[in-house]
């Protein structure tokens, strides 16, 4: 039953004097064993060694970095924050310069007005702040009875690692001190020695895992309806541009933005629909299947379960296919009616599949050509989007080889610096990548707004304006004309030319 | 006094009449401090639970598995196969002085039972006392083995979470007696950190280890 000798253990563990010596412990046990087993002390494939301060570098590396990159956005987003204080304070000012005169006439010195307006400022944010951190007012008093309790968290609370600089950038602390609290009262009122509360550390693990998630998700939801507002309008910006071939986001952005939240509304109710129809359309078979008990035994139910997955499966894939027409609709033609007639989005629809209806045939061939030419295109730009993605890449991996050769390890500059350069880098790519791709960006919107001239004709007059009739110059005095006769047209208008493609 | 009333009073009194304004800056300063708060608290809560991942693992222990010699002092041949026994122990001990704690583990599978609840796959350990500090084993009931029950030779055993959940359920398990390999032993403490292999831990014993582990 039992291999090997009587006395050969599988494994060693052991433990240095402190973790800074553990390549000397290393050196020292494997010297040990092969001065007995007569093999070479140096001979570091006779015993393999795992120890954690290896992979203390990495775990640094990764945490620093991300500690520094937040710390970074964090203080970008507070930068952001006081330029809009900046900004409001001056219009205040601006604004009031008639009471300002007023008090300077009647007396008021110079810094009577500014500690007028210093007040105002001082008591936004005070309220600010006190709305931010009501709830710490609360943690305050637990903490203090914690540490009272606690020996142990006292020690924690003395550990901590940033001395209290600043007030925000203490809360972070101040949020362990409170936990560790309230981990300690726990402890102290159950009567469980301190080394109890040690072992503890798993819920406590995973409710600070819970909050990150939830953070996580927040901030997901936050980014994703910042995006969805920001493409909405970009997607009308993009329309106009291509229309008068020239582009302007400044004045884009003022002009757009009504139009634009009109369809960042569609693009919020357009997801909710779909993300709804997906959860009935899987949950409702997974219910069901449930209900049914087919999920206890797989293997008695294996025929149905695989049928009825292939169905939902094709059900899912029909489903995300016209999701994905009912999209590509929206933005081919329906930014363009929204932009000309300056409606909301159900008008919209209402007047975009009255266009469609007599010819439904040649906007299915529409939706056809374009997924083959957006595929064509993808794998082409794709191809060309490799280019400036291996320049960056091999730059940076020849730099780091550099700096490796040249001795320079990961510390709290290095890794800071290279984070910089990282964000800086990623933004160039970005911005080269998008260079890189301009003719399909500019292709795509041309090619639908010249098939929905022919059938549209409000866009059909501004991509083919009629050229004004030519009429005599009219003297000054000369007499009245003659009414134009009954038959006068116009010129016929160009020909619309045909689709791109 | 009066005149910070009056400057105060008429701040207020400027921030009411436009509302709309205030309250948005307002916002703005509590979505900024929010977000570097929420930041800084996201990047060290990162740190704490990565670190604690490793301090799971244990704080400071190093985990030598022997391999085969690769090189050839004194005209040996290389690709001798690298024994762990107790005289290398011995010789560590006496002569690496940058060790705290060293500990030889024996691993074996054999069957685990209680009345008729068995465990069959489970790892059994057997270890030394100072292996519990040097991995971070925290009972959630009971105690780790101590130096007392080396001596002694007690028959005793720690369990992991998985397998007292197996074995046990939710019913208290300290004082019970499991039966390993057909040997009985004493099952007067349990294990239940947030370690996430659940193990099962002997006593390594000098010389009867396999006789117990056989059951004899």
């Amino acid at each position: 039953m039992i291999s090997g000798t009587r006395n050969e253990a599988d494994v060693l563990v052991f433990e240095p004097i402190a973790p800074q010596f553990e390549a000397r412990a290393e050196a020292q046990v494997l010297a040990a064993i092969a001065t007995r087993q007569q093999f070479s002390p140096t001979d570091k494939k006779a015993i393999q060694m795992f120890g954690r301060e290896e992979f203390r570098p990495v775990i640094n590396g990764i945490t620093i970095g991300l500690q520094v990159l937040l710390i970074f956005i964090g203080i970008l987003t507070l930068g952001i924050g006081g330029v809009g204080v900046m900004n409001i304070m001056l219009v205040s000012v601006d604004e009031r310069i008639r009471e300002i005169g007023l008090r300077r006439a009647l007396g008021a010195r110079k810094w009577h007005i500014k500690a007028q307006f210093l007040a105002e400022t001082l008591l936004i944010m005070l309220l600010g702040g006190a709305h931010r951190n009501r709830g710490l007012v609360r943690g305050c008093g637990r903490r203090r009875n914690a540490s009272a309790d606690g020996p142990a968290v006292r020690g924690r609370l003395r550990q901590s690692r940033h001395p209290p600089q600043n007030f925000i950038l203490h809360r972070h602390d101040f949020d362990r001190g409170v936990a560790a609290g309230r981990r300690a009262e726990r402890a102290t009122d159950s009567g469980v020695p301190s080394r109890e509360s040690r072992s503890r550390r798993g819920p406590a693990l995973r409710m600070k895992f819970l909050g990150l998630m939830v953070a996580a998700i927040f901030a997901f939801f936050v980014l994703g309806f910042l995006f969805l507002y920001i493409s909405s309008v970009f997607r009308f910006i993009l329309f106009d541009s291509v229309l008068r071939r020239e582009c302007s986001i400044g004045a884009g952005w003022g002009k757009w933005r009504r139009a634009g939240g009109r369809f960042f509304l569609w693009q919020i109710v357009f997801q909710i629909a779909v993300s709804l129809c997906l959860l009935v359309l899987v949950g409702v078979p997974l219910a069901l299947a449930l209900a049914a008990g087919w999920t206890r035994d797989l293997r008695a139910h294996a025929a149905p379960l695989i049928f009825g997955g292939i169905l939902v499966l094709g059900l899912v894939l029909l489903f995300v296919l016209a999701s994905v027409a009912v999209q590509v609709l929206a933005k081919d033609f329906l930014v363009p009616i929204m932009a000309l007639e300056d409606l909301d989005f159900a008008d919209g629809w209402h007047r975009l599949l009255a266009i469609m209806r007599p010819e439904k045939g040649s906007y299915a061939v529409y939706l056809l050509l374009k997924l083959v030419l957006s595929v064509a295109a993808g794998i082409l730009f794709t191809m060309i989007a490799v280019v400036p993605v291996l320049v960056v890449v091999v730059s940076v991996v020849a730099a780091g080889l550099a700096g490796h050769a040249a001795g320079i390890g990961w510390s709290l500059m290095t890794i800071s610096l290279a984070i910089i350069s990282a964000t800086v880098l990623l933004f160039l790519l970005l911005y080269l990548i998008a260079l890189v791709c301009v003719p399909a960006t500019v292709f795509f919107p041309a090619y639908a707004m010249y098939f929905l001239a022919s059938r549209y004709p409000n866009l059909d007059a501004i991509l083919n304006p009629r050229p004004d009739p030519i009429l005599p110059p009219v003297p000054e005095s000369a007499p009245p004309l003659p009414d134009p006769p009954a038959s006068f047209e116009p010129p016929p208008s160009s020909p619309s030319p045909e689709p791109i493609g | 006094m009066g005149m910070i009333y009056q400057i105060l009073n008429e701040a207020w009194t400027a921030l009411r009449r436009n509302r709309t304004r205030s309250a948005l800056t307002m916002l703005g300063i509590v979505w900024g401090i929010a977000t570097v708060t929420l930041l800084i608290a996201y990047g060290g809560s990162f740190r704490e639970i990565l670190v604690g991942g490793f301090d799971a693992f244990g704080k400071g222990a190093v985990i030598c598995w022997p391999q085969q010699t690769s090189e050839q002092p004194g005209g040996q041949r290389a690709g001798k196969k690298v024994v762990l026994e107790q005289a290398d122990l011995d010789m560590i001990k006496e002569t690496a002085n940058y060790v705290r704690h060293a500990c030889l583990e024996t691993v074996r599978r054999p069957g685990i039972a209680y009345g008729d609840r068995m465990v069959g796959t489970a790892p059994v350990r057997g270890v030394c006392p100072e292996y519990g500090d040097m991995r971070n084993e925290q009972p959630s009931e009971g105690r780790w083995i101590n130096s007392l029950d080396e001596l002694e030779r007690r028959r005793v055993v720690f369990l992991g979470a998985r397998v007292r959940e197996q074995l046990f359920g939710g019913r208290p398990a300290v004082g019970e007696t499991v039966v390993i390999a057909r040997s009985a032993l004493h099952r007067d403490r349990h294990h239940g950190s947030e370690d996430p292999v659940e193990q099962l831990f002997l006593q390594r014993r000098r010389v009867d280890l396999d006789s117990l582990l056989r059951g004899e």
